[in-house]
């Protein structure tokens, strides 16, 4: 940003309007602060959705889905729009599993079981957190039922925050039919309506630092290019583990922390074929999943386009053998949380080549004690597949390896012996980077969600996690934003939120008409 | 695997002494291509492309060829062109216009190797180039997401998905479109109701 053309005063700005930035926005406006919110992305009403699978990634995703980390062997996706990730993802709902919690109070990120109960509770009610109705799964979550069960494990439904779902299994390209309550549909409208105000299309660049305390956000307009500088009271940066501390690097706070220890909930897609045709392309993308002391095995499978991406090349090629071949596929994955060992860090080289290098780098390389388990994850997935009747499981490997009984198994260690072994590993969740602990030499936000020496600086969203948490995350982000509320914005959360699944409903509703 | 591995390392170091000595001339003729890349962009506006220039189809379309099938869809080469071009012209964020550029790259990267740009490449020579070379964590790792762009533009095109055996969520037997959507009067018109 080369010059400042108009300047904001508000209480209270936010920025990233994800699941993190739209629950402390809702409670700030709930508590009377004039709050603005700060979107690189637009606010894509359902009717508005893209068209087309391509289009979805080209608009709604952060650098058209094609975020990658710096060695470009792993995909990170994010969302850029208003709502952030929680529009595209599937919005299954995990309550944050009892050892991470304790894990997490052992770096001084208390998160009290009874307070953090009520705050789900509260979360859950407006999201309208249920268990998916049958009618809605996919016909492949049967067969994965049958095999997990026939293997002695008992499998698990996913809660998903829909309303009125119509299992059109296009969940990653955004909710064209409105039932899917996502932070766009639900915490930023309650936020809008007591008057907060949402700036898309608006980048936050850095923060002005005077003596401990933020003076000031220089953001750029990205329709028109000019510079803004916004004024508040308080800072509350919510734009995700990537940004969040790209934006703390670029304003030079806490340098020799921010970015550090960022972690993955990552994995690939493992792909198997059936005998017959299987359609899993007709329901819910996310229906059954089974739990795993070091991993969780979740059915995924993804629309024709982000299916055919996400496999591995070699398997597109059977195309030629039989080109209906899709109908036979399906897809899982083994979500695996890792160490901290990521970095998000500005390139040496920005200043010489700022279009270049505008962007934060990613430093990422998965941890052979993760790919181990990955691996464990992977054959076990391999056995349900085989055991739900499939005829043949396709190894995420960049050449061609098949599975055709349990016996051979045991072919995954040597096939994924080493992280570049895997083909198409990536994350939708990323974590960490301005982790949330008590010790100020460590870590970059205090227990009260401040940045440490910075007195109006806050953080809330998926940087704060000291670890990944293995699951799922955007139900833990707006629970822990719930908490925090009462540290950020200064009152404690009500005991009901009024608006609630009525809010929701009504807001269903208007999108339709 | 090791004798390839020297072989083509060798190939390497040799493209990139060749590279250095011929490093003078290409700066003179850089006023040339800079003539030339003003022309390309003229003629891709022309055929009602945002972002491709005519020569960048031939990439395309070897490099689809290469990592996916030789089962072209048919004549929908032109939906293949118009699907990246697309994709490059919605993609927003400072890394949007690196994308055009990474397309150049795949044409030119295989001199790098001592071989033709990849249009020009016979098949067979595409695939192994791929296979030597475009692997994760080697020198030309990174090329490897030209798959991506191969799959991007053959799969997202209606013929790639219809038979394939994919069936859009208004047209499947199996459902119906939700009973708000058909219920709803006036309004924008969702995909469901056009279809019904």
């Amino acid at each position: 940003v080369t010059q400042i053309t108009r300047e904001l005063r508000t209480d209270c700005v936010v920025v990233g309007s994800g699941a993190g930035g739209a629950v402390t926005a809702y409670y700030a406006a709930r508590a009377g602060h004039q709050v603005t919110i700060i979107e690189r992305g637009r606010w894509v009403r359902p009717e508005d959705m893209p068209p087309g699978e391509m289009e979805a990634f080209a608009t709604l995703y952060k650098d058209g889905a094609a975020q990658m980390n710096s060695a470009v062997t792993m995909a990170l996706l994010q969302g850029s729009c208003v709502g952030g990730s929680t529009v595209l993802a599937n919005v299954v709902c995990f309550r944050l599993p009892e050892t991470v919690r304790q894990a997490y109070a052992s770096f001084g990120l208390e998160l009290p079981r009874s307070e953090l109960d009520a705050s789900y509770e509260r979360v859950e009610s407006v999201l309208n957190v249920h268990e998916t109705r049958e009618e809605l799964l996919n016909p492949v979550a049967f067969k994965l039922e049958r095999g997990m069960r026939s293997l002695g494990f008992e499998p698990k439904r996913f809660r998903h925050a829909v309303q009125d779902c119509v299992g059109c299994g296009e969940c990653n390209l955004g909710c064209r039919y409105g039932a899917k309550m996502d932070a766009s549909r639900t915490w930023l409208p309650m936020a809008v309506e007591r008057g907060a105000e949402v700036l898309t299309q608006t980048e936050a660049v850095q923060l002005e630092v005077t003596r401990g305390r933020v003076t000031g956000l220089i953001c750029r307009d990205l329709s028109s290019g000019e510079g803004l500088r916004v004024v508040a009271d308080r800072y509350v940066l919510s734009g995700g583990a990537i940004n969040t501390p790209e934006i703390l690097l670029r304003s030079r706070i806490l340098p020799q922390r921010a970015g550090r220890r960022m972690s993955l909930n990552s994995g690939a897609m493992m792909v198997a074929e059936y005998p017959e045709p299987v359609d899993a392309f007709d329901g819910i993308q996310m229906g059954v999943y089974l739990e795993h002391e070091r991993y969780t095995i979740e059915q995924l499978h993804n629309p024709y386009l982000s299916f055919c991406m996400s496999q591995p090349i070699w398997l597109d090629r059977l195309r030629d053998q039989r080109p209906d071949h899709y109908r036979y596929l399906t897809s899982c994955g083994v979500l695996t949380p890792t160490e901290s060992v990521g970095r998000v860090f500005l390139h040496p080289l920005r200043k010489l080549l700022p279009s270049l290098f505008q962007r934060a780098e990613i430093k990422f390389r998965l941890p052979d004690t993760d790919r181990r388990t990955m691996v464990d994850g992977y054959k076990q997935l391999a056995r349900i597949y085989l055991a739900s009747g499939a005829k043949h499981v396709y190894a995420p490997t960049h050449h061609r390896v098949a599975i055709s009984s349990p016996d051979e198994v045991n072919m995954l260690d040597e096939a994924l012996h080493d992280a570049s072994a895997i083909a198409g590993l990536g994350s939708a969740h990323p974590q960490g980077g301005a982790a949330l602990g008590d010790d100020p030499r460590r870590d970059v936000v205090g227990p009260d969600y401040r940045v440490y020496g910075h007195e109006n600086l806050y953080v809330m969203d998926a940087s704060i996690f000291p670890t990944s948490m293995g699951v799922n995350p955007m139900l833990t982000i707006m629970a822990v934003a719930d908490y925090a509320s009462q540290f950020i914005v200064g009152e404690r959360p009500p005991a009901v939120i009024e608006e609630g699944p009525a809010f929701a409903a009504r807001q269903s509703c208007a999108a339709l008409s | 695997l090791l004798a390839i591995r020297v072989f083509e390392t060798l190939r390497i170091v040799c493209a990139l002494l060749l590279a250095l000595l011929l490093s003078p001339l290409l700066l003179l003729s850089l006023p040339l291509l800079f003539l030339w890349a003003k022309a390309q962009r003229r003629a891709g506006r022309a055929l009602g492309y945002a972002v491709l220039w005519p020569g960048m189809r031939r990439t395309l379309r070897a490099n689809t060829e290469a990592w996916i099938s030789t089962e072209a869809p048919g004549e929908c080469w032109d939906q293949v062109y118009a699907s990246v071009d697309r994709y490059f012209e919605l993609t927003r964020g400072p890394r949007g216009w690196m994308m055009p550029l990474f397309v150049h790259v795949m044409e030119w990267v295989p001199l790098l190797t001592l071989r033709r740009p990849l249009s020009y490449l016979p098949l067979a020579e595409r695939r192994r180039l791929i296979e030597r070379h475009y692997l994760p964590g080697g020198l030309l790792g990174p090329l490897a997401w030209s798959r991506q762009i191969a799959r991007l533009g053959y799969h997202s095109i209606e013929q790639a998905a219809r038979s394939s055996g994919y069936v859009e969520f208004p047209l499947r037997a199996s459902r119906t479109a939700p009973r708000k959507l058909r219920q709803e009067e006036g309004g924008r018109l969702t995909r469901a109701e056009e279809v019904a």
